[in-house]
């Protein structure tokens, strides 16, 4: 019984990069190796609505660390080069170019610091995965702990269990009497 | 001695040690610079009077490329080193700055007061910028013959470094 919620926790453990993985895909993608990315075809025919560029590329600017005002999306930020990051996004989204390809022109300009959020390769699954380990490990602890516990109180009260020869001798003395 | 605390300890402690070594030794803020190596992304554009620039034009000499403005004042301050590394290198290497989230009318009026040996360049829509991975001013790319960016400066330049990396550039 007391087994049943730690195999819980490994299961919803277990299953955690699955739902890590299904999420990556609606947001960032997994950044490629530096590419100079003018030197590759769009991914896509080119946008001809404005609106529905800017729209995309305030999406993707989104995901973007502002490089002055770093806690900042370049989306948020009003500073100069968050300004130049949006016009930027937007001019490729119009020449058809798709948001990682996008992406992948950012972290090929300035590395995948410029990504808000850490991405799911390589060691950046440590950030994902390491708080859920100590997570874990933490309940794992816990439950050795409440097993040790559920035994030993037995032996703690019993008072023949006891070290004192004096009491154990008293209390047979009362059993035989 | 208790050895399974003294393991489980040293367990937990290792890696905080290693996290806090490692993350002490650089400034968080820091921007890392991922273009050094690689082939600098090619431009054409107008300088201030008028006149066409194109980076592939310049290739087989080393080109500096200073990304400036007026309102900035380690750019301001950084002016005349520069200036005075364009006269030493003329010939040698080409030197071009370009204006970043400025009005060219007052770059115009700044260069007319103090000076300027090499040509500044107007990108409105400021995608030179991006393309170089700029986050501030001013910051200073050193390319080889090839336009490859083999150094830069992030801050103002000093003549030190300047002639350093210009020497080496142009051997």
């Amino acid at each position: 019984m007391n087994a049943l919620p730690t195999v819980v926790l490994w299961l919803v453990l277990g299953c955690a990069p699955l739902w890590a993985q299904d999420e990556s895909s609606s947001q960032l993608p997994a950044p490629a190796p530096s590419t100079a990315l003018l030197d590759v075809p769009p991914a896509g025919p080119p946008v001809t609505d404005p609106a529905i560029a800017a729209q995309r590329a305030g999406a993707i600017a989104d995901g973007l660390r502002c490089p002055v005002c770093q806690g900042l999306s370049a989306a948020a930020s009003q500073a100069e080069s968050a300004v130049a990051m949006r016009t930027r996004a937007q001019e490729l989204v119009a020449r058809g170019y798709s948001d990682a390809q996008v992406y992948d022109y950012f972290v090929s300009r300035y590395g995948e610091w410029i990504l808000l959020e850490p991405p799911r390769h390589g060691r950046h699954w440590l950030v994902w995965l390491g708080p859920m380990l100590l997570l874990f490990i933490g309940a794992l602890v816990v439950a050795w702990r409440m097993t040790a516990n559920t035994k030993a109180p037995r032996g703690l009260c019993d008072p023949r269990s006891g070290s004192d020869p004096y009491e154990r001798a008293v209390l047979d003395e009362l059993d035989r009497s | 001695m208790n050895w399974k605390i003294l393991v489980a300890g040293i367990a937990i402690c290792t890696p905080l040690v290693w996290v806090l070594a490692t993350g002490f030794g650089h400034d968080p803020h820091a921007i890392p610079t991922v273009t050094l190596g690689s082939k600098a992304s090619d431009f054409d554009l107008v300088d201030l009077s008028g006149q066409r620039v194109h980076l592939a034009d310049l290739r087989g000499r080393p080109v500096v490329i200073n990304f400036w403005a007026t309102w900035c004042r380690p750019c301001v301050a950084e002016h005349a080193e520069l200036q005075a590394a364009a006269r030493t290198y003329q010939g040698r290497a080409v030197f071009l700055g370009i204006l970043y989230g400025d009005d060219p009318a007052l770059a115009r009026e700044y260069l007319a007061r103090v000076g300027s040996v090499y040509p500044t360049l107007v990108d409105p829509a400021q995608h030179t910028v991006v393309d170089y991975g700029v986050a501030g001013v001013p910051e200073t790319f050193f390319l080889d013959g090839q336009g490859v960016i083999v150094h830069k400066v992030s801050g103002a330049v000093g003549a030190a470094e300047l002639t350093a990396v210009l020497a080496e550039l142009v051997r």
